[in-house]
Parts: C-alpha cells; sequence; structure tokens
C-alpha cells in the first residue's frame, strides 16, 4: 500500500502540532478516533506525526517556559541550557537521543519479541510481578525526593496521593461529549495534569533569554544515559501506567553541568518507546500508548505469534521512521526561528493553546469532563509550587492500574 | 550532525498580572476541593443507555436493558449472552449469573473490548419485569413491520383463534407461553423469529384477560 503519502501527511501534521505547546501525540490520538475515518491511512498519519511530534516539541519545551532564577534548580536540563545561552544545544542532543531511540526499537524490535514473547516469555514474569513493580515504583518516586529534603518528600507524597485519587475517579465519572463520539476521561484527566499547567506556568514572568547559539562542537549524546535509556523503553513499555520518564528518573544520572545525560537518556526513551509500544501491540495485542490504543482501533491486527509480521507492521515503522528523520530535519532547521520567534509569541501561543485545549475538553468530554479538567489542572500546578518534579502525577495511572491488578473493584 | 549555531536577539518579558497571587497552600486547598467535586460526582448511578448507543459509551460504566439471547454458560467461567434490544445487539459477560434466554434485564456494568467487539463485562444484572419494557402495538403493526419490533415486549389486543391472535384483518401466530385456546386476550407478549417455521411467534404471555 501507498505508505508514503499519509506519512509525509503526518510529517506536516506532527511538525506544526509539535510546535503548538500544550499539544500532546495524546491529543493527536484523540482527535483522531474522535473525528477521523476508521482507516490504516490514518493509523499510518498518527504514527508518522508522532515521531514528528518528538523531535519538533523540543522547541517549545526549550524555549518557551523558562522559569527564573528562583526556580532554576527545578527548571528541565533543556531550560537551564537555554538561560546560558545554549538552547540549540539542548535542541541539537534531543534530536539525536530521539533519532538513536527510534532507530535503536526499529533494529531491536524482532529481539525484543523473542524477548517479551517466546521464547522469552518476559512478559508473562513481568506481568505476574506488575504489582509488585508498580508498588515499588510508587514508594521509589517520593523517597527519591526525600533525598532533597522532607519538604520535597511530602510534597511528593501529597501530589502522589492527590493524583492517585484523580485516577481512581476518573473511571467512574459519567462522561457525555458534546458530540456523536465516545468520551474518555484520559483526555481531560492528562491534559489538566500536563497540559494546562505547562501553559498556565509558561504565562507566569520568565528570565529573558540572553542570545542563543550552538557551541562549535556542540553537546555529543551521553552514550551510558542513551543505551539505558533504551533499554528502559524496552522495559517499562510492557508495564501498563508506567512512563518510560520514571525509568530515567530513578536511574538519577549524575547532575552534569549541561544535563547532557538526562536530555540523552529522555530523548532515546521516547523514541524507542514508541516503536516497542507498537511492538508490544502486535505480539500480545496490548496497547500502553495512546498512540497504540488509537493504531489498534484505526488499523487492527492479529497478534504476531510466529513468522512474518502483522501486515501493518512494515508501513507503520516506515512511517515511524520517516517521521522521525523529516522531523528532526525540520527540527534543526527551524531552530534558529523558533528560537528567535517563540519568546516573543509566547503569551498569545500558549493562551490560544489554552483556549483550546479547554475548548477540546468540553466538547469531547463534556461538563463532567470540564469539572475534572479543572480539578487535574489544579493539582498538575502544585509540582513547581513545591520545586519538584511532574512525574509524581504519573500517580493518576500507576494508582488505578495497581488496584485493578490487585482486585480492589475499581 | 547540521550545525545551526546563530546568534539570536533575545525578546523582551511581561509580567503576568497575577503572577504571586495565589499562594501555594490556597491552591492545595483549592485542589482538595476541586477534588472532592470530582468525587461527588463519580457518586453518581451510572446512566442507563440505549444499547444501540452502546459504543458512544466505550470505557465507561453503564446501564443497559435488554433481552437475553444466546446464553452461554462455561463450567467454570462467566456466562456469555448477547443483550438484544431494538434491533441492536451487545455481547454480556458476566460471573455467575443466573438468567435464562429470552429473560428481560437490566444489566450494569464496564464497556470495553473483548476480541476487538465492543464488550459489557457486567457487575450487576437485575430482571426488568416485562411491564417495564411493554410497548402497546396494533396488532396491524406486528403483522405488517414484524422486524421493527422483533424480540421487543409487545401489549397486544384480540382474538385467539387455533393458535393465532387476530384483530381487524390481521393475524400474528402464537407461540409458547400461557396462551388461552381461545377468546379476547390484552396481554404482554415478546415476538421473536421461529426457526422451524421461518415465522415470527409471540412469546411469554405475562397475563391475560378475557
Amino acid at each position: 500500500m501507498d505508505w508514503l503519502t499519509p506519512a509525509l501527511f503526518g510529517v506536516v501534521l506532527g511538525v506544526v502540532t509539535g510546535l503548538v505547546p500544550g499539544i500532546h501525540v495524546n491529543t493527536l490520538c484523540a482527535l483522531a478516533l474522535a473525528f477521523a475515518p476508521t482507516s490504516p491511512g490514518m493509523a499510518l498519519v498518527l504514527a508518522a506525526a508522532a515521531c514528528a511530534h518528538l523531535t519538533t516539541s523540543l522547541l517549545p519545551s526549550t524555549y518557551l517556559g523558562v522559569p527564573g532564577e528562583e526556580a532554576l534548580l527545578s527548571a528541565l536540563p533543556s531550560h537551564r541550557l537555554s538561560l546560558r545561552g545554549r538552547g540549540p544545544d539542548a535542541v541539537r542532543l534531543g534530536v539525536q537521543g530521539s533519532l538513536v531511540g527510534l532507530l535503536a526499537g526499529v533494529v531491536l524490535l524482532l529481539p525484543h519479541k523473542w524477548l517479551v514473547a517466546e521464547p522469552g516469555r518476559f512478559l508473562a514474569a513481568v506481568e505476574a510481578g506488575t504489582p509488585w513493580i508498580l508498588a515499588l515504583l510508587l514508594v521509589a518516586l517520593p523517597l527519591r525526593e526525600a533525598l532533597r529534603g522532607v519538604r520535597q518528600f511530602g510534597a511528593a507524597l501529597l501530589l502522589g496521593v492527590l493524583a492517585g485519587t484523580l485516577g481512581l475517579l476518573s473511571p467512574r465519572l459519567s462522561l457525555e461529549a458534546w458530540i456523536d463520539v465516545p468520551a474518555t476521561a484520559l483526555l481531560p484527566l492528562l491534559t489538566g495534569l500536563f497540559g494546562a499547567p505547562a501553559l498556565l506556568e509558561s504565562l507566569h514572568a520568565t528570565q529573558p533569554l540572553p542570545e542563543q547559539a550552538a557551541t562549535r562542537d556542540g553537546l555529543r549524546l551521553h552514550r551510558a544515559a542513551t543505551m539505558f535509556g533504551i533499554a528502559s523503553a524496552a522495559v517499562t513499555c510492557l508495564l501498563p501506567g508506567v512512563t518510560s520518564s520514571a525509568a530515567l528518573a530513578l536511574a538519577r544520572w549524575r547532575e552534569d553541568r549541561h544535563g547532557r545525560a538526562y536530555l540523552s537518556g529522555q530523548s532515546a526513551i521516547a523514541g524507542a518507546h514508541l516503536v516497542f509500544s507498537f511492538g508490544l501491540l502486535w505480539v500480545a495485542l496490548r496497547p500502553r500508548t495512546g498512540l497504540a490504543v488509537a493504531t489498534a482501533s484505526l488499523w487492527p491486527a492479529p497478534a504476531w505469534t510466529a513468522g512474518a509480521p502483522p501486515a501493518s507492521a512494515l508501513p507503520l515503522l516506515a512511517a515511524c521512521l520517516a517521521g522521525g528523520i523529516l522531523g528532526a530535519l525540520a527540527t534543526l532547521g527551524l531552530d534558529r526561528l523558533a528560537a528567535q520567534w517563540l519568546p516573543r509569541v509566547a503569551r498569545p501561543a500558549s493562551v490560544a493553546a489554552l483556549v483550546g485545549m479547554t475548548s477540546l475538553v468540553a466538547i469531547l468530554a463534556g461538563w463532567v469532563g470540564l469539572a475534572l479538567y479543572v480539578a487535574a489542572t489544579l493539582v498538575g500546578l502544585l509540582p513547581t509550587r513545591f520545586g519538584v518534579g511532574r512525574l509524581h502525577l504519573t500517580s493518576c495511572l500507576l494508582v488505578p492500574v495497581l488496584a485493578w491488578r490487585l482486585g480492589l473493584g475499581v | 550532525m547540521l550545525d545551526t549555531g546563530w546568534p539570536v536577539r533575545p525578546p523582551e518579558t511581561h509580567l503576568a498580572p497575577w503572577s504571586g497571587m495565589v499562594r501555594t497552600h490556597h491552591l492545595v486547598g483549592l485542589a482538595v476541593a476541586a477534588l472532592a467535586v470530582v468525587a461527588q460526582l463519580a457518586q453518581g448511578q451510572p446512566p442507563l443507555v440505549e444499547l444501540r448507543d452502546a459504543a458512544l459509551w466505550e470505557g465507561q460504566e453503564v446501564a443497559v436493558e435488554g433481552v437475553v439471547r444466546d446464553l452461554r454458560r462455561d463450567a467454570a467461567g462467566p456466562s456469555r449472552f448477547d443483550l438484544v434490544a431494538n434491533g441492536a445487539a451487545l455481547a454480556t459477560r458476566i460471573d455467575g449469573a443466573s438468567v435464562q434466554d429470552g429473560d428481560p434485564v437490566r444489566v450494569t456494568g464496564r464497556l470495553g473490548r473483548q476480541g476487538g467487539a465492543l464488550t459489557l463485562f457486567a457487575e450487576r444484572l437485575s430482571a426488568t419485569t416485562t411491564d417495564e419494557a411493554v410497548h402497546n402495538v396494533p396488532l396491524s403493526a406486528l403483522a405488517q413491520r414484524p422486524e421493527d419490533w422483533l424480540d421487543r415486549a409487545v401489549r397486544v389486543e384480540g382474538v385467539v383463534e387455533r393458535g393465532w391472535l387476530r384483530t381487524d384483518g390481521h393475524a400474528v401466530q402464537l407461540g409458547d407461553g400461557a396462551w388461552p385456546s381461545s377468546g379476547t386476550v390484552d396481554a404482554a407478549a415478546t415476538l421473536r423469529y421461529h426457526a422451524p417455521c421461518a415465522c415470527y411467534r409471540l412469546d411469554r404471555v405475562q397475563a391475560w384477560t378475557g
């Protein structure tokens, strides 16, 4: 089939949405499931868009929402670099890491299948131990903050409880979209916890950015962090409710001056996780990401137990690679313009994105969804106030999955 | 990799008017209050939805009414059946319920996917009395367009004559249930397709008078 045309369309879509702050790949998937026709072509569009979005979204995340000096310690490494005038280095590192992660995921997909299914049967072992793994994560994340202080530990606990409660309550809500499409609680929940707060915080006063310039030799990928990122993506993609960032955060890479390890690992995880989650979908029919859920609906495939992969595999992987490579080129080409213009249009862009996001939640999840979105946004604003990472908000997924696995009837 | 090293001029900044207005403990209080609102909203009963609209509620807990069809019981597993109403059917599975084929029921559970098919994973099942789902229907409508009333509980009136219910020149064959051998009846029944005779029949009369 013609995979190139939908893939190119997806690249354009991914590049455009990647430049819009607050838009996540899952938002694209929710829109596609709600409005787009069910077809393999749409699955290819989403795959390419997701991979292009991986790199292009580095631009707003590097040059927008940069906090002031008082929040420097909790700022993202990319923001710390842009405050030093080296935002392009952060972008370049992210692009390199994402591409390496994507390529590694494609190359290692078959060995990953052997590990996960027959003969390794690693998935069965992971599923048997999932409650323990999730419980360990829920304990480890706040304990990690305890190393920074009691206040941070308390904040992490509080965030875990609040987000976990939201996660437990959201499936029990009766959501009715304003149009005739299925409503889902995940859209208001995740958009409220992660998307809207980032946009609201970007509206605050920020330190003016100095002139941005890449260093002559640039930052090179941190090899160990990149390999760890790829390996952890291969494992975390098997766990329901666990984001790949959790693994990276727990790794506690030595905080080098430039955040090179963090940036390398995070971007490699993102790229590899995307491909490995496709692999899990094909091998075990377990969609673990928004993109995998959308693909399962748009282009269903039988389980890949032996022999050739499903018919959808090769076109989707090709679309991923096309999206990743073309998205990377677009990102590097737009870097200079983004460094110059994004901070100038930060406020109107953030306001527009916020209005659009809120409208989308209302249309696709109704009034009850809006209430969930508001509650999630208020919780999502707390990490920055306490100076801890947003990672603790992932308990909105971990807690319900753990409760379900323990048979607690939620 | 491409070198994009270009120095760019920094933009000006503006102070946000609400910066610093909301203290952290106020924000925590607001978040907790909003959470309480969401908790209150989550206490409500699952909505009763039309079976044909079930796909719009995928992933959510709902209540659906219909008639049990094609009941299959596993020896040590859940019961599976198709819940049928108004020309639509929904695959349903439930643990340990005592239902019979043809029972009108209200099923509460979560809509999900099993094997790619929309499935109602039932948590509670209750019988609905035939009266709750009865439609007063003229016999002429049943006789002329039986497919519109298939598997639906209806209330009909007519005269029983040699295994048929007749009125105003229309007739519908009688099926299973406590039908009188003759006389006027005003009864609740379910119109079903009977494969051996390739015909539609009225089954399971709830009550009759006459």
